[in-house]
């Protein structure tokens, strides 16, 4: 039996496409940006204004996104999506003027960010929960690679057609591949997959789970006992889902993580330039290397979390809020004449760890642990919204840190502000419940390991 | 007003479906109505051929899938 024959893999693969083509679509603007502003003749804050435009349609419609994935199904919303920022790319390559690329630009945002909690919900629901931690992992290498790729597809298609409007022209194609898996490979549920065997069934659910659950309302908060639910899901409320402790801790957390991870991201190559007077290319490639540090550091936490921590995922998110700080500490020291390799090496490191992070990775399968995975799509909705505001903000922020000395300008305010944020991220996930044992890592260790009340039935996590 | 006696004429006469799918056509239409052309020179009939067969690949896959029955059952009003 081939990896791609289980049913799961093969949704799992199409997920996975779907949010890489997600990535390369969004990235690809930032890298045509100096194009784009020479062909439209922006100004630096009119280009600032298309770029936030993007994250505001992106970060508005993430609770709606999460409610039209619980409530309509994960395959209708991710093909909508798919479909939405496919043909929006296109009419991208035809703006006239700044004002034109700010409006589209939104519009491409809001079309985005119905991708995330279908694919969120999808890997939420196909696999079980001693693997779930490594197929969302998979699922979250697509954001890696996805910025790490484009520059080599989006700028050589602008240079060699003469115009980058051709580069939004063919990678508008992107999406039809993606299209035509949701079509054949992705199903809401796997029970109502006519192709699934018997034996992933057991699989995914337990054969005994399967044997006592036929329900068929698909909507946690809807039924009225757990006879109505399907297989894998369990009874949660309105108020269990959006006044619950946990939830409320990782939308703070995904505010912080957000400013520092694409703070750090986006400016990077200017730190490398202004600060270490590194030439274009090596500074340029400092992000790669955070990505590409992001990649490995995605899979590995997704293992460690799986195999060392048994299914808990709490633990990994401390580790990497602490761990990322310590990191960004270690580049504040950095000069002009800082070795390369001594760079690349703590960049890499960053971005291993940022990955460990609540928005890095394993928020899928915790909310699906700590509620259900029917209620995934609104959980990460809420959550996203607040990260998304994070990375709106990241910029402008890290801008107003950055200070101009005699030498030229320096970042270590900036990334000193990168560093507390990944100890808040931190402080935050202490206080989240770690579903496997119903109560916050941290206290389960200072008690000897002993675990309270059974995964997402107590009560007292709500608010 | 007469925007939404047309969409409420659309909605029974053609279901939801088409009415989603017709709106989105005119935006489409109105977006490429309103284009850089000059940019592309004389592609302009390939850009438009690649938007026709982007849209149309699009639609097609898009209404395979949203035609499906197969969303959430939800609990009839009278269970409740």
């Amino acid at each position: 039996m081939g990896i791609l024959t289980p049913r799961r893999n093969q949704m799992l693969l199409t997920a996975w496409a779907g949010f890489f083509v997600n990535y390369l679509d969004r990235t690809k603007t930032a890298a045509l940006l100096p194009l784009i502003v020479a062909s439209l003749a922006m100004t630096k804050e009119q280009t600032g204004w298309v770029l936030f435009a993007f994250f505001i349609g992106y970060a508005a419609v993430q609770p709606i996104a999460g409610f039209v994935t619980d409530l309509v199904g994960a395959r209708k919303t991710l093909a909508v999506s798919v479909a939405a920022f496919s043909v929006f790319t296109w009419t991208m390559a035809m703006v006239n003027s700044w004002e034109e690329l700010l409006i589209r630009n939104a519009i491409f945002g809001v079309a985005q960010g119905f991708e995330l909690t279908a694919g969120c919900r999808l890997v939420a629901t196909w696999f079980p929960v001693r693997t779930r931690g490594r197929a969302f992992a998979f699922h979250q290498t697509a954001y890696t690679l996805g910025p790490v790729i484009v520059p080599f597809i989006a700028v050589p298609l602008a240079q060699a057609l003469g115009s980058w409007r051709w580069s939004f022209m063919i990678i508008a194609f992107f999406g039809l591949p993606v299209l035509a898996a949701i079509d054949r490979f992705v199903i809401d549920r796997p029970e109502r997959d006519p192709k699934i065997s018997q034996e992933e069934l057991d699989y995914i659910f337990g054969a005994e789970e399967m044997a006592n659950k036929q329900g068929t309302v698909l909507n946690p908060t809807k039924a009225h006992s757990q006879d109505e639910l399907p297989p894998g899901e369990r009874l949660v409320s309105y108020r269990e889902i959006f006044l619950n402790r946990s939830v409320f801790l990782m939308f703070v957390a995904g505010f912080f993580n957000l400013i520092f991870l694409w703070g750090m991201a986006t400016w990077l190559p200017t730190y490398g330039v202004r600060q270490l007077k590194l030439p274009l290319l090596w500074a340029g490639s400092l992000s790669s290397i955070l990505y590409l540090g992001s990649f490995f550091g995605v899979v590995a936490g997704g293992i460690l979390s799986d195999k060392f921590f048994g299914t808990m995922r709490t633990p990994v998110w401390l580790l990497g809020g602490l761990l990322t700080a310590g990191a960004i500490v270690w580049a504040i020291s950095f000069q002009p004449g800082v070795a390369l390799w001594e760079a690349y090496l703590c960049f890499f490191v960053v971005g291993f760890f940022t990955s460990w992070t609540p928005i890095g990775q394993l928020y899928a399968p915790y909310f699906a642990e700590l509620l259900t995975p029917g209620a995934v799509g609104r959980a990460v909705g809420v959550v996203n919204l607040g990260s998304q505001v994070g990375s709106a903000v990241a910029q402008p922020l890290t801008a107003m840190l950055i200070i101009q000395t005699a030498t030229g300008q320096q970042f270590w305010p900036a990334f000193v502000m990168f560093a507390v944020f990944g100890v808040l991220t931190s402080a935050c996930v202490a206080g989240t419940i770690e579903p496997k044992v119903g109560r916050p890592y941290l206290a389960y260790l200072l008690s000897g390991k002993k675990a309270k009340t059974a995964v997402g039935t107590s009560a007292g996590q709500a608010l | 007003m007469f925007v939404t006696q047309r969409q409420a004429w659309l909605v029974e006469k053609k279901g939801t479906r088409m009415t989603f799918i017709s709106i989105v056509a005119s935006v489409m239409a109105g977006l490429v109505v309103n284009t850089a052309r000059a940019d592309f020179g004389n592609s302009w009939n390939l850009v438009l051929a690649l938007d026709v067969i982007n849209t149309v690949f699009v639609v097609f896959y898009l209404w395979r899938i949203l035609r499906e029955k197969s969303g959430p059952v939800q609990p009839k009003r009278k269970e409740l």
